[in-house]
């Protein structure tokens, strides 16, 4: 199975930002960067292309669902998984999230102390 | 992804834990602040029609931050607060700021939430409470 190398994560909320910027810094070896919008994210994303993408659902402007619409339209982004954290995690939601692409659902508010852990797991849900 | 030696893992772990504590800690001082500019905004909103839009949006705005924050920290009922607060400004900004419903809404919402900052700020730092902690439950951010 491939490793996973490097996450970007999505959110307008800092403390949040932080929160999964250290959470994921358990693993030494991941490559961790973080933005504050939809719209840097795919900048981000175009400059170095990233293994997974964790997207929050509600930012300003350019919200969760509309950044991975970008980035299935742009070829160089499109097969990047991308994951949903959020607290919208009722079965509709889920089921629109699926259908739009998303490669999995991470539950906001989420223990940052196993927060590895469920990314890990996602991972290798999506390339088992 | 490599898994570290045990031993690194738990030394990783316990700097996690010391920076979650540390920015619990920044969070609940911030608290106050927040309670303030909430509190400046409603005024304002009460105070001039004219400005109530953009009021509504510093209400929202500051509203969706808790809401989004909130429960990270073990506030469960500040951040739901919060988003019943986030989610009635929305709605009296898209109606309008006549509609009287909207802003009773309103009303009810902003006191619920001040009534949590109260119980938030009486309670004892509480280091790093995030998840699985007794005031948290799902959010709707």
């Amino acid at each position: 199975m491939r490793q996973l190398r490097s996450v970007l994560y999505v959110d307008d909320e800092p403390d949040i930002r932080e929160i999964v910027a250290l959470a994921l810094g358990l693993d030494g070896s991941l490559s961790i960067r973080t933005c504050e919008s939809g719209a840097a994210a795919l900048e981000a994303a175009m400059q170095r292309l990233p293994d997974l993408v964790l997207l929050d659902v509600m930012m300003p402007d350019l919200d969760g669902p509309a950044t991975l619409a970008r980035f299935r339209a742009e070829p160089t982004l499109a097969s990047v998984p991308i994951v949903f954290v959020t607290a919208k995690t009722m079965p509709s939601e889920l089921q629109r999230f699926g259908a739009l692409g998303a490669a999995g659902v991470i539950s906001k508010p989420f223990d940052p102390m196993r927060l590895l852990e469920q990314v890990r797991i996602l991972w290798e849900r999506i390339h088992g | 992804m490599a898994d570290p030696p045990r031993d690194d893992r738990a030394r990783r772990t316990g700097v996690l834990a010391g920076q979650l504590a540390a920015l619990g800690d920044a969070f609940r001082a911030r608290l106050l602040r927040d309670r303030e500019s909430l509190a400046a905004a409603y005024a304002a909103l009460a105070a001039a029609d004219a400005d109530a839009p953009a009021s509504l949006k510093r209400i929202e705005h500051a509203a969706h931050r808790l809401h989004g924050t909130a429960a990270m920290f073990g506030y469960a009922k500040l951040g739901e607060s919060a988003g019943r607060l986030e989610r009635a400004a929305r709605e009296t900004l898209a109606r309008g700021t006549s509609d009287g419903a909207a802003h009773s809404a309103l009303a009810v919402s902003y006191a619920g939430l001040d009534g949590e900052f109260d119980a938030a700020l009486a309670r004892a730092p509480s280091g790093p409470v995030l998840c699985g902690h007794p005031d948290a439950s799902p959010q709707t951010k």
